[in-house]
């Protein structure tokens, strides 16, 4: 398997080359932004804007109101920026209270707030968890670890080119005593997607 | 029918992956850039995008990885 998955990658690889000098003989995009677009996924775009989101929120209820009603511009009030693709997307933050734990995912296909947070992870992406968290989400939150009481209910949110969704995840006990730096090493990538709690 | 992609409630899929990292491979990240600066110009919509992987046929759609589909797409998109 892995010999031919070589194989296979130089091929693709020779497939990619054909579209890149095609999209910079049309003026579209050159060989410098593209690695700059690749430079910028691997380092300033990552979960941690989507934690510096929610720490702000815990710790300011007023951001946290922004937050909630729109999200886009309360990533921009951080620096966020959300840039990249096109103004078109929208950004939707849902909290979770003692009554209702949110959880997103894209049916479809892999829709996700990739702009603010950074490449989702593999699992995300596959057949497997888009197929059963809608059917299944308490067993699938198992899988990661997380086991919410019978009495919350459950959201299951369905991304889309248009809207992508975060999760704000409760701040857990004694937060409030910790620094800020703390308190952002608690909000994880999976925290922001709902199959993990802080 | 419902398309290939719309596995919502569907049986069958196995296991969770591994974690994985974002891009595996260097020709991933730059089929990811390309579709994302195409979009930015305007070359075509996300929906177009979107679209194009949603019409590939079932069969071919389960057997690519993932950011095959991606470049399945752009290249009927871009030329």
């Amino acid at each position: 398997m892995s010999g031919s998955g070589h194989h296979r990658n130089g091929e693709l690889q020779a497939r990619v080359n054909v579209l890149l000098a095609l999209a910079e003989e049309r003026g579209i995009v050159d060989r410098e932004e593209i690695d700059r677009r690749i430079e910028l996924l691997g380092s300033s775009v990552s979960p941690l804007n989507g934690a510096l989101m929610v720490v702000r929120a815990w710790n300011d209820d007023a951001y946290r109101e922004r937050l909630l009603d729109d999200a886009g511009a309360a990533a921009a009030e951080l620096g966020v920026s959300g840039g990249g693709y096109s103004s078109d997307i929208r950004l939707h933050a849902v909290a979770n209270t003692p009554e209702v734990h949110n959880v997103v995912v894209c049916t479809l296909c892999s829709c996700y707030p990739l702009a603010w947070l950074g490449p989702p992870p593999a699992w995300y992406k596959s057949e497997a968890y888009r197929s059963r968290v809608v059917r299944d989400p308490r067993g699938v939150l198992a899988e990661f670890g997380t086991t919410l009481p019978d009495a919350t209910e459950v959201r299951v949110w369905d991304a889309s080119a248009e809207a992508r969704y975060m999760v704000v995840p409760m701040a857990p006990a004694g937060a409030a005593d910790l620094s800020e730096d703390q308190q952002l090493d608690l909000v994880t990538r999976d925290c922001l997607i709902g199959v993990a709690v802080p | 029918m419902a398309y290939a992609n719309d596995v919502g409630g569907m049986h069958g899929f196995g296991d969770l992956p591994e974690e994985g990292h974002g891009f595996e491979s260097v020709w991933e990240a730059q089929v990811f850039a390309l579709n994302q600066a195409c979009v930015a110009a305007g070359v075509y919509t996300l929906d177009e995008f979107r679209h194009t992987m949603e019409r590939i046929p079932p069969a071919e759609y389960y057997a690519m990885p993932y950011y095959e589909r991606w470049l399945y797409a752009v290249e009927r998109l871009l030329p």
